[in-house]
């Protein structure tokens, strides 16, 4: 994603009682458009455009479903929780069943991972809010069905990321790959994870010996 | 009230490869030196291993416009030093001669530079790689260079009784890596210099056309937040933030700054061997096809061939396709080996300021980078299959495995974008601040010295004009000692 110039909170907050100061309030149609044009890239435009023409971009905001929303106590320091649930539906898609169980039985969060890793860097925080949100509920004009990204059910989701990935519009290649890089990040660098896949921890003696043993090599 | 100040005989701004070895050297030469850094300061009982605390702690990363390439930097003290893999290689006399050609930086010599390359060398203990340092991961990549008859070789590393955790961008837990850290931070503080860490330089303040000094916002060490400004008063300021701040501070200074940012483009092919490799251990980087280089001596298209850790996170991310099919790709980890592409790009990109002053950067490799990336990848994965991989990844985004040459003939010849990419990423970074000959193309003259503004110079790798073509620390450590140097003698004969 490209550091962008707006403040910390981006969008993804208009339904948050913690609103960011200046973020518009006259719903997602301008919140969408205003991600858009914040992205500011010709392929987004042209998207926007398409959306916008097409009637397609939606008039209500409600909740993402209770599955992917932030545990309760959890204090995210820039996603809005609408923001925390796409960054879990996107990732749930992106890494396959095994791993998917591990975020779903908790055990792992990347989503509250994304959000302390993109606190501290401002411009990344604020691109990532405005991906989101573009992902939730730009992206899906594409599709059949009309709904936000984190309502679709899984096909339609792994669509909509093939759809992502094979785009010839740089901007949609671009919000996949900046989602895919927090996504690996925040899902990948988890002990319960590494495990999972037959990594034993970073001090392993044994590991580290059989790394290092050749002989007479393959 | 006015803002706290700090007055020195120099002021040093980002303390990694560029910035720590001259605030040794200023110290040393028996200056008052304060050294800015606006990240932490983390020492090494603090690299516990864990990949998602460390990155967030030791590094910074951004996006460039025009490609969507990912650029990672160090942000902390030692700068990306403390987060790099350790490689050594002396400047190539072949690049030395191009920036003569091309950038009229006649004093720059393979004679003028040797005794600052000898320096360096010595300080961070560069060596050689032994047997004992060469993991299954980069010997798999010799093998099938040795197989396919390409030439290679160990690197040189800077390390001191490596134990080969596979930890070297995690800041090495071990304190072998001799980063700037464990280097030339510590020399200059024993020469006197004093560290700021948490102190981010917002622009240097120049009166008269004279530098006198820095302007910074201090950030509170818990939450990253401003906590106030300081202004470093000092006539002698030395700007060495990295490319993706150098060139902004220049630009927020009034000075104009930012063209001609070179990079090292990378991606990286992963394999899968049926024997484990537990690619995750060993020294992160040891191995090098150089067969297609074109510096040091070769003749090559340009393009460095280096075995890579399989990390989780990166690999994962390099990888193509998603769900099921990364899943399977992944539940390998073990069984992979990995090697990035160091291409010496031809591109040029620029640097300017976002509306909030932060760095903006907009690179694209050309076409014909982007072919030999293409040619490279495939090149590789010819390598692996000659090595006994059972698949190989290109990274492709929506491709499958390769499984034998006659698949990988197969793939239909296409012309690749930069987003065809699964992870395309520079650590590598030249330029924006470059010194050279001419005056109306280049930022600062042959010593370092910011055209226009007395006692302002550049000594980071945004003074180099151009890619190296070979991993970069120790030709940027030694071109700050000479810069320092230079710095040092130029302000005495002004004042005198
Ligand atoms: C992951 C990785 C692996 C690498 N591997 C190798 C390798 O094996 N061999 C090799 O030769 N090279 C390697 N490199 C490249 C090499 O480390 C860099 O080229 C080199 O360190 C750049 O030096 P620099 O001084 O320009 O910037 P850095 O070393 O990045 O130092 C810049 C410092 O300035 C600080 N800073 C930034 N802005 C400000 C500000 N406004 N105020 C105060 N401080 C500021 C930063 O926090 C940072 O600490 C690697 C780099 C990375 C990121």
């Amino acid at each position: 994603m490209s550091r962008p110039s707006i403040g910390v909170n981006g969008i993804g907050h208009r339904c948050e009682p913690r609103e960011a100061p200046g973020v518009n309030a006259a719903g997602p149609t301008r919140e969408v458009e205003a991600a858009l044009a914040r992205l500011d890239r010709r392929g987004f435009l042209r998207l926007a455009g398409t959306a916008t023409a097409a009637g397609l971009l939606p008039a209500g905001c409600g909740a993402a479903p209770a599955a992917l929303a932030p545990p309760p106590g959890l204090r995210l320091a820039v996603l809005s929780p609408r923001a925390y649930a796409t960054f879990q539906a996107f990732a749930l898609r992106l890494v396959g069943p095994a791993c998917s169980a591990l975020v779903t039985s908790r055990a792992i969060d990347p989503a509250a991972a994304a959000d302390a890793w993109v606190a501290r860097l401002p411009g990344l925080a604020s691109a990532l809010g405005q991906g989101l949100a573009v992902l939730e509920w730009a992206v899906w004009p594409l599709l059949p069905k009309l709904a936000p990204f984190t309502a679709l059910d899984a096909r339609a989701q792994d669509r909509v990321l093939e759809d992502l990935l094979r785009s010839r519009m740089a901007i949609k290649r671009d919000l996949y790959r900046g989602l895919k890089s927090l996504a690996t990040l925040t899902v990948y660098a988890q002990p319960a994870v590494r495990s999972r896949l037959g990594h034993p921890g970073p001090f392993s003696a044994e590991g580290i010996a059989a790394a290092m043993r050749w002989g007479d090599g393959p | 009230m006015s803002e706290p100040r700090l007055r020195a005989d120099a002021v040093v701004v980002g303390s990694g490869a560029g910035g720590a070895p001259a605030a040794a050297a200023l110290a040393e030469a028996g200056l008052e030196v304060v050294l800015l850094e606006a990240g932490a300061r983390w020492e090494t009982r603090d690299f516990d291993g864990e990949e998602a605390r460390m990155l967030a702690r030791l590094m910074k990363a951004t996006t460039a416009s025009g490609s969507g390439m990912e650029l990672y930097a160090g942000a902390c003290v030692g700068g990306s030093t403390v987060v790099n893999d350790a490689l050594c290689w002396a400047p190539p006399p072949e690049v030395l001669a191009r920036w003569r050609a091309e950038h009229g930086l006649v004093g720059l010599t393979e004679s003028t530079l040797a005794p600052h390359v000898e320096r360096v060398w010595a300080e961070i203990g560069a060596a050689p790689t032994g047997p004992a340092n060469l993991s299954r991961n980069a010997r798999l990549l010799e093998a099938g260079a040795r197989r396919l008859g390409w030439a290679g070789a160990a690197m040189a590393r800077n390390v001191r009784g490596c134990v080969n955790l596979g930890l070297c961008n995690l800041g090495c837990p071990s304190g072998a890596k001799q980063s700037a850290l464990l280097t030339w931070v510590p020399r200059a503080e024993r020469a006197g210099a004093r560290v700021l860490a948490h102190a981010r330089a917002l622009r240097v303040a120049i009166e008269a056309g004279r530098a006198r000094g820095v302007e910074v916002l201090r950030l509170d060490p818990a939450s990253g937040e401003p906590a106030g400004p300081l202004r470093v008063e000092a006539p002698l300021v030395v700007l060495a933030a990295g490319i993706l701040e150098t060139p902004a501070l220049l630009l927020r200074s009034g000075i104009a700054a930012g063209e001609g940012l070179q990079l090292h483009s990378s991606v990286s092919v992963t394999a899968r061997f049926a024997e484990p490799v537990y690619g995750f251990f060993g020294p992160t980087m040891a191995y090098a096809v150089t067969e297609f280089s074109d510096v040091h001596g070769r003749h090559g298209p340009g393009f460095m061939l280096e075995n890579v850790s399989v990390a989780a996170p990166v690999t994962a991310n390099a990888l193509p396709r998603f769900g099921a099919d990364l899943e399977r790709a992944m539940g390998a980890l073990p069984h992979l080996a990995r090697t990035v592409v160091v291409l010496r790009d031809e591109a040029r990109g620029r640097v300017t300021l976002a509306r909030d002053g932060s760095a903006r950067i907009a690179y694209a490799p050309t076409p014909g980078d982007l072919g030999r990336i293409g040619d490279a990848i495939g090149r590789l994965a010819r390598l692996y299959l000659a090595a006994g991989a059972e698949e190989v990844w290109l990274p492709l985004e929506a491709s499958a495995p390769i499984r034998s040459e006659a698949e990988l003939a197969a793939l239909a010849p296409r012309a690749l974008g930069p987003r065809d990419l699964t992870l395309l990423y520079a650590v590598h970074l030249f330029g924006g601040a470059a010194m050279g000959g001419d005056p109306a193309h280049s930022v600062c003259d042959e010593a370092g010295a910011v055209r226009g503004v007395a006692g302002l110079y550049v000594s980071d790798a945004s003074s180099l004009p151009g890619n190296t073509g070979v991993n970069p620390q120790v030709t940027i450590m030694a071109n700050a000692l000479r810069i320092a140097e230079r710095a040092r003698t130029g302000e005495r004969a002004r004042a005198a």
